[in-house]
Formats: structure tokens, C-alpha cells, sequence
């Protein structure tokens, strides 16, 4: 399974608005408890304060106790021992307002010219639970209002910001050796994408000089290769000329003319490779296959007449793969030359195209090796004369043509069929 | 005009072709100036890009043979100055490379043929040939061999004024044996002059067998004498006194 994908700034702004979250909940938590002690203090103060004024009212009028509507006092017998005073919340309705506010009452026994009261004083509480409240009917505002900037700004800046970073990106993914283009710096003040930028062009020219060496060494090995085979080849070709010799000694002769020319097919070949690998045939452009198949089945059906091959086509006009000519070329070639060499003798090719597919079999006898290993280099049977590299050409064609190729064997058949990669 | 046409057949019949070997390997430049030398070819042989420009525009040669690598300059440059001074020149380009690039950017400069190192001397020869009687332009299109007379615009081969009926492949076989009279012709280097680069095939050798023995039968029927013989089994040589 792929893992989702998020830009830079959508995590960082993530992270920031979790945090922004986390203090702002830290903040509001100091806040209340500091608020509800504060708010506690007060409200103590004022209930002592009552207790106190009721006090000096049962010493001085007595008869008007029990007439203010904040304060119950009842005289009782004995005091609780150790009594501390009594702090409840109750819901009752305030005098002046007529609404059900919140209450708080303090509850405590004084002794007053000998006689033990139990005072109940009560004040309105409301206020403290407001504060509370505007707590957080303050910092849930704030936190949204700030978190929607932040989001905002993120994706306003991730344009800006980012701009030389997507610029950056562009270029390394048109970077191409064959076209060779200089890199274009773009000027930007932020000091990442400075580096970035610096080491990617040092990059480049790294691989492009790389690239250079790697190429003029694959022509120089070539050419170079290619002159003294010529000349043995043709020492060889004179040796043989010459009717002096042992039988013997012109099979030996023989052997090393075969070899060179081994070799220098090898050669050759190899060099291919690598310039496919290189991507140096970039003339890439829609062609249709049905007029190069019959070009190259015409060219081969000398030799499958010779083992009684029949090549059998049903070709479709329409069929088109988007490739460079060359290596339709070579691919053609090589998948028909693979077909006539390992199709038994009197049986049938069938090449058939669609309008969107590939298909080539041959009948022959079962593979002396894995099948997933066909188009490895190097890979042949054991009594074959190919170097295997005819496949290994195939595949690497397709890859760099971004066609899919596959091998299956079907009813004593060699299928291959090659389709155009579909990206979804 | 009469005498230049005149003197084109006498250079033909006589092989009076002068050549200039354009190859910066003196081996390589010697076994192809031996074989054209056998081949009673006129030769010339340079070394290096500047000797070839030298000789380029001093002398007249009827064909150049160009490698493309030269240690002090690139045989491109050379096939220029050969279209800016002897345009009528003809030019085979020999290289290293089977890049199609170079191979087309050849042609388009005017190389008349264009040589994949390692070639076989035999296919040289045949291509000089071709390609000189193209250029030359002459109403001397026959080449009498032996019992065998063949018609080169025609393609067409009469044994003892009798016509063959020969397929194409068993025509490009008998001319390639005609202009490489007695030297062995490989199996391999008559696979690949007539099918190219098809001629890889693991099998191609009993199959350039089977040509051989049609044509050798079709000549025979006709009355005419068998001149192509089996060398250790190996090739084939067009055996003539002439």
C-alpha cells in the first residue's frame, strides 16, 4: 500500500496547529484555576465579612437578625467539636434579578455573649462562573480565528516559498543526457533550495561528463575493436585461400575466423546495448509496424523456407507503437530472428497485430531454462549458437520505448506479445 | 565525349580504376590494397587527414574509401572537400560504428556506400564494382565469364546463349562469385552479402549450401561447366583461368 503524501508545509502547519491547540489548552486550565481561586478568595471574604456584620447584629439588635434575607441564624445548644466553617454551591433565586443563580453559602457556629449560633450566610456566586465561562468563550474564538490564518498563510506561502523548489523539481525531471541542456539557475534567497539547486547542478555536470567518458570510451572500444578483427578476419579468410593446407590445419583456421567473428558480433552488439542504455536513439514518433514486418518478414522467409517455416500474418493497419525508427527496427528484427531460429522445422509463425497489440509465437520445444529469465543477457540453451543477447536487445528496447513485453508458453508455443504501457 | 566514354569502357574492361585508401591502420590499409591490387585496381594508400586532403586535390580518383576515424580528423570533413573539389567521386565510407546516425549523415554528404567494420575484402570488391559501374555510367553492361554471359542492367545470366531461370538471391550469389573470381568466399561473408544483417542465423550455412547446389544445378542443365568448388567446406571459390 502506497502511504499518503503531504507537502512540507501542510505537515509543518499540522504540527504548529497542534501545538498552538496544546498551549492554548494549557493556557486556559492556568487561567481557570487561577480565575476559580482568585474569584474564591473573594467570595470568602465577602461570606466572612456578612458573618461578621451578622455577628455584631445578634450583639446589637438582635430582633432584626434574622430579617435580612443573605444571613439564617439559629441559636443552638453545643458547637460540633473542631468544626471548620462550610463552604456549598446551591442554585437559588436572587433576590433583586428573580432569576435561579448560582449561590455560595458558608455555614459556621460562633458563640456570641455565650450563646452558640449556627450562621448560614449566602452571596451570589454567579460572577465567578461568568469569568469562568469567559475563559473559554475567549481562547476558543482566538484559537480557531488563528488556526484558519495559519492555514491560510500556509497555502498562500506553499505558491511562494516553494516556487524555486518547484522550479528545481521541473528541471531534474526534464533532465535528459541526450538533449543536453545546460541548467538554468534560478535565483532565490532561501538557503536550502540555494544548496539544493548548487548540488544539483554539480550533479548534472557530474553525470553529463560521466555520461561523455562512458560514451567515447564505448566508440573508442569499438572502433578500436572493430579495425584489428577486420584484419583478422581477412588474415583468416587469406589463410584459408590457400589450398596448401592440411585439412587439419584449416579447421583450426577455421575455429579462430569463427571466433572472430564471435567476437566482433559481441562487440557490436554489447556497443548496442549501451547505446540503447544510454538513450541515444531519441527519434521517438509514431509508426506504424504493418510496412516494416512485411519489409522484415520478406528479408527472412529465404531463411524459414529453408526449414519449411511458414510465417502466417494477420497485421493490422492501425497498429502503432510510439518508439524511435531504429529500434523498431532492431526490436522487429531480433523477435523474428529469435522466432525462425527456435521454431521447429515444419511448423507455423503466427505475427499478429491489432490495433493495440503485439503478438509473435513460434512453435518449439520446451525452454533449458527458467522462464523468467529469457530476456537476461547471456541467456541461450545449451546446444544454441546465439550469444542470447538477441532478447536481452528486445527487452531493453521496450523498456526504454515504455512498451511492456511478455513471454508465455502456450500449447508447445513460444508467445510474445508487447503492448503499449498504460499509467494509471 | 566520344573519347571520354571510350576511355570509360577501356577503364572498365581493363581496370584501369584508380582508388584512394583513406585508413589510418596501416595493416588494415595494406590488406585492402592488396586485395584490390589482386583485383587489378589502381591504389593509393594515405594514412592521415591531411595526406587524404592533399591527394584529394591534386589527383583524380575515380573512388575513395574512407574511414571515418582518422587520428587528426574526422572522415566527415574529408567526404566534404571530396563533394566540394571531386564531386563526381564516388565515396565508400568504412567505420567502426553501426550508428544509423552516422550511416545517414554519410549517405546525405554524398558517400555512395557505407561499410560496417569487420567486412569481408569480397564484399568490398563487389561494392567498388557496383558502384563504379553505376557511376561510370556505360552502355557495357555484360560480363562474359566462362560459359556465362551476365547482363547487368537486366540481371539476367545466359549460359551458352541459353537464359537462366534464376531467383534473386541465386543472381547477387553468381555476380559476388564473378567478381571475386578464384579467391574462397566464406559461407558467413556470402550470408552476409546477401541478406545483411538477417544473416546471423545459428543455420544460415547449409541454407547458403542449398543455393549454391541450385545454382551450380541450373548452370550444369544449361550445359554450362561447374566452377564454383568447396574449399575445406568451408566457402566456395569461382574457379577461371581467364
Amino acid at each position: 500500500m502506497r502511504k499518503r503524501k503531504y507537502s512540507i508545509l501542510t505537515k509543518v502547519g499540522i504540527f504548529y496547529l497542534l501545538f498552538t491547540l496544546l498551549s492554548f489548552l494549557v493556557t486556559a486550565i492556568i487561567l481557570h484555576s487561577e480565575a476559580t481561586k482568585h474569584m474564591d478568595n473573594i467570595l470568602e471574604e465577602r461570606l466572612k465579612q456578612r458573618e461578621h456584620w451578622v455577628k455584631i447584629l445578634i450583639e446589637r439588635r438582635p430582633e432584626r437578625v434574622n430579617k435580612k434575607d443573605y444571613a439564617t441564624v439559629k441559636p443552638v445548644a453545643t458547637i460540633p467539636k473542631a468544626f471548620k466553617p462550610v463552604y456549598k454551591d446551591t442554585v437559588l433565586l436572587h433576590h433583586e434579578t428573580g432569576r435561579k443563580e448560582v449561590h455560595r453559602k458558608r455555614i459556621n457556629y460562633v458563640t456570641v455573649k455565650d450563646q452558640h449560633y449556627r450562621i448560614e450566610v449566602i452571596k451570589s456566586a454567579t460572577e465567578l462562573y461568568r469569568f469562568k465561562d469567559d475563559v473559554y468563550e475567549i481562547i476558543l474564538p482566538v484559537f480557531i480565528v488563528l488556526a484558519l490564518v495559519i492555514i491560510l498563510i500556509n497555502y498562500l506561502l506553499s505558491g511562494y516559498l516553494f516556487a524555486p523548489f518547484k522550479y528545481i523539481l521541473r528541471q531534474m525531471a526534464s533532465f535528459n543526457l541526450t538533449r543536453k541542456q545546460a541548467f538554468r539557475q534560478r535565483t532565490t534567497s532561501t538557503t536550502e533550495f540555494y544548496h539544493l539547486q548548487q548540488l544539483f547542478e554539480a550533479m548534472q555536470k557530474r553525470i553529463v561528463n560521466d555520461y561523455e567518458q562512458l560514451k567515447s570510451y564505448t566508440e573508442n572500444m569499438s572502433h578500436e575493436l572493430q579495425t584489428p578483427l577486420t584484419i583478422m578476419q581477412n588474415k583468416a579468410e587469406h589463410l584459408l585461400s590457400d589450398e596448401t593446407l592440411s585439412q587439419q590445419q584449416a579447421e583450426k583456421i577455421k575455429i579462430i575466423y569463427d571466433e572472430v567473428m564471435q567476437l566482433s558480433r559481441l562487440g557490436s552488439l554489447l556497443n548496442l546495448i549501451t547505446k540503447i542504455g544510454n538513450e541515444e536513439f531519441t527519434d521517438v514518433k509514431k509508426v506504424y509496424t504493418k510496412p516494416i514486418l512485411e519489409q522484415h518478414i520478406q528479408s527472412i522467409s529465404d531463411f524459414a523456407a529453408n526449414r519449411y517455416i511458414e510465417i502466417k500474418t494477420t497485421l493490422s493497419a492501425d497498429h502503432a507503437f510510439k518508439i524511435d525508427t531504429g529500434l523498431l527496427d532492431i526490436l522487429i528484427r531480433n523477435l523474428l530472428k529469435n522466432a525462425v531460429s527456435y521454431a521447429n522445422s515444419d511448423s507455423v509463425i503466427y505475427i499478429e497485430t491489432t490495433s493495440s497489440a503485439f503478438t509473435i509465437s513460434n512453435e518449439g520445444p520446451e525452454l533449458e531454462f527458467d522462464a523468467a529469465t529469457i530476456f537476461n543477457r547471456f541467456t541461450k540453451g545449451k546446444n544454441s549458437k546465439s550469444l542470447g543477447l538477441g532478447l536481452a536487445i528486445v527487452k531493453q528496447i521496450c523498456q526504454i520505448s515504455k512498451l511492456k513485453i511478455s513471454y508465455q508458453r502456450t500449447n508447445g508455443r513460444h508467445v510474445f506479445s508487447i503492448e503499449e504501457k498504460t499509467f494509471d | 565525349m566520344r573519347t571520354t566514354i571510350f576511355l570509360q569502357n577501356l577503364k572498365i574492361h581493363c581496370n584501369w580504376y584508380e582508388i584512394l585508401i583513406v585508413e589510418d591502420n596501416q595493416q588494415l590499409s595494406n590488406d585492402i590494397a592488396e586485395y584490390l591490387k589482386d583485383q587489378k585496381f589502381s591504389v593509393e594508400q594515405v594514412f592521415t587527414f591531411s595526406d587524404a586532403n592533399e591527394k584529394i586535390v591534386m589527383y583524380e580518383y575515380d573512388m575513395v574509401i574512407l574511414d571515418l576515424g582518422l587520428p587528426d580528423g574526422t572522415g566527415m570533413d574529408l567526404l566534404e572537400v571530396v563533394k566540394k573539389y571531386r564531386p563526381e567521386m564516388a565515396v565508400i565510407i568504412l567505420t567502426a560504428t553501426h550508428a544509423l546516425e552516422y550511416k545517414l549523415q554519410g549517405l546525405n554528404l554524398g558517400a555512395d556506400d557505407y561499410l560496417t567494420k569487420p567486412f569481408h575484402m569480397a564484399e568490398l570488391n563487389a561494392r567498388i564494382r557496383t558502384i563504379l559501374r553505376r557511376k561510370m555510367n556505360t552502355n557495357d553492361h555484360f560480363i562474359k565469364t566462362g560459359s556465362l554471359e551476365i547482363d547487368l542492367n537486366a540481371a539476367t545470366v545466359k549460359c551458352k546463349g541459353q537464359l537462366l531461370s534464376l531467383t534473386r538471391k541465386e543472381y547477387d550469389m553468381l555476380l559476388y562469385f564473378v567478381q571475386n573470381k578464384n579467391r574462397l568466399l566464406t559461407k558467413e561473408s556470402i550470408a552476409e552479402y546477401l541478406w545483411g544483417d538477417h544473416a546471423d542465423q545459428a543455420d544460415n550455412f547449409d541454407f547458403v549450401y542449398n543455393h549454391i547446389k541450385n545454382l551450380r544445378r541450373k548452370i550444369t542443365e544449361a550445359g554450362g561447366k561447374n566452377q564454383l568448388r568447396s574449399v575445406y567446406g568451408m566457402g566456395y571459390k569461382y574457379e577461371t583461368n581467364e
